[in-house]
């Protein structure tokens, strides 16, 4: 499986721009996956026919939006109006790219702080030895915890 | 009704996807051709058309909590 590679499941982050907490994982993958994504991962080059692009790529969760998603967990949360809820997409790609930058934020985003809770749990019992591995495991083991 | 594409794989076994991950597929690797190392994990199913990971969708449930285990 493409997929058994070292994991890290970091502490969560809070966001400088909205007062929330984002959960990941940082998955260290092979070198020529990480190059190919730098070759194909980056944005539109002509911003002009996509002005309201907003893709942060290093959620690693293809399709179905995953980053709209993250950004309308954080605005439930908040207390945004106006034209900072109109911007707050942008800033948080900004804010995002710059905590990976950093080493603080890991390369799989998680939505919840339920299961960043379940991995962290699993981790600590010594049940499993890495998070991807628990994000691996058949779907009927988590529900029947 | 969702339109699907059906296929068989190498182990012999149908294949079913949604039409649009199928031609998002056929664009990918179209595009990837000058590349041989795209070329390989467009193939293996490493990597979407845009560079992301394609994790299997029961993982890709999991992480956005979908299946929220508490």
């Amino acid at each position: 499986m493409a997929w058994t590679c070292q994991s890290v499941l970091l502490p969560p982050v809070t966001l400088s721009t909205t007062a929330a907490e984002v959960f990941s994982i940082q998955m260290n993958l092979p070198p020529d996956v990480e190059a190919e994504i730098d070759y194909r991962g980056a944005p539109p080059t002509d911003v002009r026919k996509r002005p309201d692009f907003h893709y942060y790529r290093e959620c690693f969760i293809p399709t179905e939006g995953h980053f709209p998603l993250l950004s309308k967990e954080l605005l439930r949360s908040s207390t945004l109006s106006g034209p900072d809820l109109a911007s707050f997409p942008r800033l948080l790609q900004d804010e995002l790219s710059k905590l990976r930058e950093q080493g603080v934020l890991g390369n799989v985003v998680l939505l919840r702080q339920s299961i960043h809770a379940f991995v962290k749990q699993k981790l600590d019992s010594g049940e499993f030895s890495q998070p991807m591995e628990i994000a691996f495991a058949p779907r009927g083991y988590s529900r029947e915890k | 009704m969702e339109k699907v594409f059906i296929s068989m794989n190498a182990e012999g076994h149908l294949v079913i996807k949604p039409a649009g991950e199928h031609r998002a597929e056929q664009v990918a690797e179209a595009s990837s051709d000058a590349n041989p190392v795209s070329k390989r994990l467009s193939k293996s199913g490493v990597l979407d058309s845009r560079g992301r990971l394609k994790l299997p969708a029961d993982v890709r449930r999991f992480l956005r909590g979908d299946d929220d285990p508490a």
